[in-house]
């Protein structure tokens, strides 16, 4: 499918789902995504990629049971949190369903209708995270050999000595690249 | 016509970097430039390019000249059309999503013509035709390189600066960019390469210029340059075989 239909599609299932409030309604567009999920067989990955949500879901269900009417159970608290997570459960795997099924390119060129900037800042966004990564793993290496224990619970023993030399070296990245699109003609109008 | 620079002094603030540079370059001319780390030399290639002192902050004064074109009275963009920068790391050069888009980055910028004629061009001069559809985060770091260099021959610039391009890459890629420059120099491409291996600058070079602290110190034709042992070693720079 056009990733641009896809797009336009997530859009508009995520506008309904936030602007319904019947039960009814918003089951039956959480089917109808599940179906989809179904269709396109990424049930197995998504559930995986859902679990934590799941708990993160009951919580809430839980919490507007008891706290709809003061510590006291509520059907009412009971229908609002579970709508809550329904919503919060379709758009998640409506934005699942899109990112499993297009790649990092066809995701790209579905902004494509966006001002060139725009999807210049866009593209140039999701190219730099795998270097940032990568970046990320020789940081971590490099203090590893210099004998930092990650284990140790204290953030600014571990996470400090990678995100101090991170952000130096992405800023810096971004610097360079911002004079070589410079250099290249690029003005930014 | 070619690149004049008279009196060239740039600081950033709080650090003064290029010192009363002067130098020019001819046409048809294979220049290098090698010095130690941190004597200005990245910040000489951003002046012939434009980036100072149109985007990057600092105090300039002096004379940047690109076919009689002065460097401070021109954006960028307008220069860029005379003068390619190549940088040293690829991987903060390249962002787009195939290499055909890369190489058409620059030309789409400067709103120029024939463009796939440009884009076929470049990359057959780099040894990219085949991989025109490519993902470029996907290269070799050595077709990353002369995916760069493609970008900026692209628009067809009669200038090519390139700032240690081969820094990142083995003796066999290094040799493939050298060859690549000498062939486009044999073209008619001015070029200007600021490299530390000074075996491959007395082989490809016609001319060297040696900087030190923010000066030119030497400029003569590469046998001369690299005659004087003892001044090379004084430097700290490699005295080539």
């Amino acid at each position: 499918m056009d990733p641009k239909i896809k797009l336009f599609l997530l859009i508009i299932i995520s506008t309904l789902t936030l602007l319904m409030n019947e039960l009814i309604l918003i089951m039956i567009l959480f089917f109808s995504v599940i179906t989809i999920v179904l269709i396109l067989r990424i049930q197995s990955k998504l559930f995986k990629w859902i679990k934590p949500i799941l708990i993160v879901c009951i919580l809430i269900i839980l919490i507007d049971t008891f706290t709809y009417s003061p510590i006291k159970f509520t059907i009412e608290g009971l229908i609002f949190g579970f709508k809550i997570s329904l919503r919060l459960l379709t758009l998640l795997i409506m934005v699942f369903t899109f990112i499993s099924t297009t790649t990092p390119k066809q995701l790209l060129e579905s902004f494509s209708f966006l001002p060139r900037d725009m999807a210049l800042m866009l593209t140039i966004a999701f190219r730099l995270l795998p270097i940032v990564e990568d970046g990320i793993i020789k940081i971590v290496n490099a203090q590893k050999a210099r004998g930092l224990d990650f284990k140790s619970l204290n953030p600014f023993k571990t996470y400090f000595p990678v995100l101090v030399p991170l952000f130096g070296k992405t800023l810096e990245g971004s610097y360079r690249l911002a004079l070589a699109m410079e250099s290249r003609g690029f003005e930014g109008k | 016509m070619g690149i004049i620079v008279e009196n060239l002094n740039f600081s950033y603030p709080g650090q003064k970097v290029l010192k009363n540079v002067n130098f020019s370059i001819d046409n048809g001319e294979f220049v290098g430039l090698v010095g130690p780390t941190g004597c200005g030399k990245t910040t000489l290639a951003y002046c012939l390019n434009g980036l100072i002192p149109n985007s990057i902050r600092g105090k300039f004064s002096g004379k940047v000249l690109i076919d009689d074109l002065d460097t401070s009275k021109h954006n960028v963009s307008e220069i860029a059309r005379k003068v390619g920068l190549v940088f040293q790391d690829p991987d903060w050069q390249i962002f787009n999503l195939t290499v055909r888009d890369e190489v058409s980055f620059g030309i789409k910028n400067l709103k120029l013509d024939k463009l796939e004629e440009r884009i076929k061009d470049a990359l057959k001069i780099v040894g990219l035709t085949k991989l025109e559809d490519r993902d470029p985060n996907k290269l070799s770091q050595g077709q990353k390189q002369k995916l760069c260099i493609a970008s900026v021959l692209a628009p067809n610039p009669d200038y090519i600066v390139l700032d240690e391009p081969t820094s990142q890459l083995d003796y066999k890629n290094t040799k493939k960019i050298h060859d690549i420059l000498k062939r486009l120099n044999r073209k008619g491409k001015n070029i200007m390469l600021i490299e530390h291996d000074t075996d491959f600058l007395a082989e490809y070079c016609d001319r060297v210029l040696i900087m030190n602290d923010g000066r030119i110190v030497r400029d003569d034709i590469t046998r001369k340059v690299f005659s004087n042992d003892k001044f090379l070693k004084k430097l700290g720079i490699k005295i080539p075989r």
